[in-house]
């Protein structure tokens, strides 16, 4: 008698501490892919920072040649400003927040676009070395920003998907690990503002 | 690019090659083939003394495929630049859309901001392609690119061409010794186990740098940086 109940309790503490192991295992797994997330994106908030830390400089060299166009600037800077609000602080976003995020980021896009529009009157601002460099600079900054959202859109879907295989998905909200959101394509914001000379 | 790939359209799209096997080539067949191996030997060269891995790849055409994402895609498959200091450019030319860009890894993003890169493509490279010269618009690139590297200290030597295998595996052996003896003293005669010794792999022996010829990538990577131009 005394020797079924003890075998019972092996198989029974043999059963634990197989799916402890299994478990392990998957958490394990989980973190790597949720600090590639987060990795990713220290990585997005990175481009468009440098995006954000042109505009001054922008600003500055038009202003020079267009100095008529103040509804232009303004809206420019005043776009830049509400990015800086939107400071995530190296926090992966929820859904909610990455639209807020996202939203900020498209109206300073606009703002930029128009301002390159307006820039097509000024032939004169436009052929400068100077203007050319910062143009350089901008579309580069946007690809790079293209770049670091589809990678982070990736490393998004890699972690969603292994979050939400069974039977992993049963424990992952109580092991603290929460879907992470992607990337919307807004109609028409994808390319960067291209001026064609 | 909201248009996902239809199954005919999939068909059309431009594949990416796989890893070039030299520092020029020429898909587009623009350039003589003497041409091509000197300006190969030129790149090879500039590689050796600077330790950043620059190729050039012509293409007959895009194919309607959109610039950065396809240049983009080779980079990530390609990994050109040493691995880790991400110090590799790419030159792409798309002969029939006379559109070209510059890719430039993360490692090299400081020496050849978008602005540098701009300029080069605008002021050196372009007049040559107008002209027809696409040969010379490289060895123009290339110039370039070797006044930008002027003056950087001589890279260091390539990890793995001579780590011996001997360090850690003489280590390996007094610590086996040494275990051997502590084990024989606490409890008399410890045979055997000493299977699974394997793998005394030296500091690695892989094959990724200097080949004696032709092009072999580092394993850099890219995050989008350079420039795109036309002429």
């Amino acid at each position: 008698m005394g020797r079924v109940l003890l075998g019972c309790g092996l198989v029974v503490l043999a059963a634990v501490l197989l799916i402890g192991l299994a478990v392990a295992g998957t958490y394990n797994n989980l973190v790597k892919l949720d600090e590639n997330v987060k990795n990713k994106w220290g990585q997005v908030e990175n481009v468009y920072q440098r995006r954000a830390d042109l505009v001054p400089n922008l600003v500055e060299t038009v202003k020079g040649a267009a100095a008529f166009e103040k509804d232009t600037f303004t809206a420019v800077t005043e776009a830049r400003a509400r990015v800086g609000q939107v400071n995530l602080g190296n926090q992966v976003p929820d859904a909610q927040q990455l639209q807020k995020f996202q939203a900020a980021q498209d109206s300073l896009s606009s703002a930029l676009s128009r301002l390159l529009v307006v820039v097509e009157k000024y032939p004169d601002l436009k052929a400068t070395q100077n203007f050319r460099d910062l143009q350089a600079q901008l579309e580069g900054t946007e690809n790079r920003i293209a770049v670091e959202r589809k990678r982070f859109n990736d490393a998004a879907q890699e972690f969603n998907t292994a979050r939400r295989r069974f039977p992993t998905v049963l424990f992952a909200s109580l092991l603290g690990f929460s879907e992470k959101p992607y990337f919307q394509a807004a109609p028409g914001s994808e390319k960067a503002p291209q001026v064609k000379f | 690019m909201a248009l996902a790939a239809l199954p005919t359209c999939a068909a059309l799209a431009l594949e990416v090659p796989p890893t070039p096997r030299e520092y020029v080539t020429d898909f587009a067949g623009v350039i003589a083939r003497q041409q091509v191996t000197a300006i190969d030997e030129r790149l090879q060269g500039l590689e050796q003394r600077t330790g950043h891995q620059v190729i050039a790849v012509f293409f007959p055409s895009l194919e309607d495929e959109p610039l950065e994402d396809f240049t983009i895609r080779c980079a990530e498959r390609w990994k050109v630049g040493r691995k880790g200091l991400d110090d590799g450019i790419i030159f792409f030319a798309f002969v029939r859309d006379r559109r070209m860009r510059l890719e430039v890894g993360y490692g090299l993003e400081d020496k050849v901001p978008d602005a540098v890169a701009s300029r080069l493509l605008d002021n050196v490279v372009r007049p040559e392609f107008a002209r027809g010269d696409f040969g010379g618009g490289v060895v123009a690139l290339a110039g370039g690119l070797a006044g930008i590297f002027r003056g950087e200290p001589p890279p260091r030597p390539v990890r793995g061409t001579r780590s011996s295998p001997t360090f850690p595996a003489v280590i390996a052996v007094v610590v086996l010794f040494l275990l051997v003896r502590a084990l024989r003293s606490s409890r008399g005669g410890w045979r055997g186990g000493f299977g699974g010794w394997g793998g005394f792999s030296g500091g690695g022996f892989s094959g990724g740098g200097f080949s004696g010829g032709g092009f072999s990538s580092g394993g850099g990577s890219f995050g989008g940086g350079g420039t795109s131009g036309s002429w």
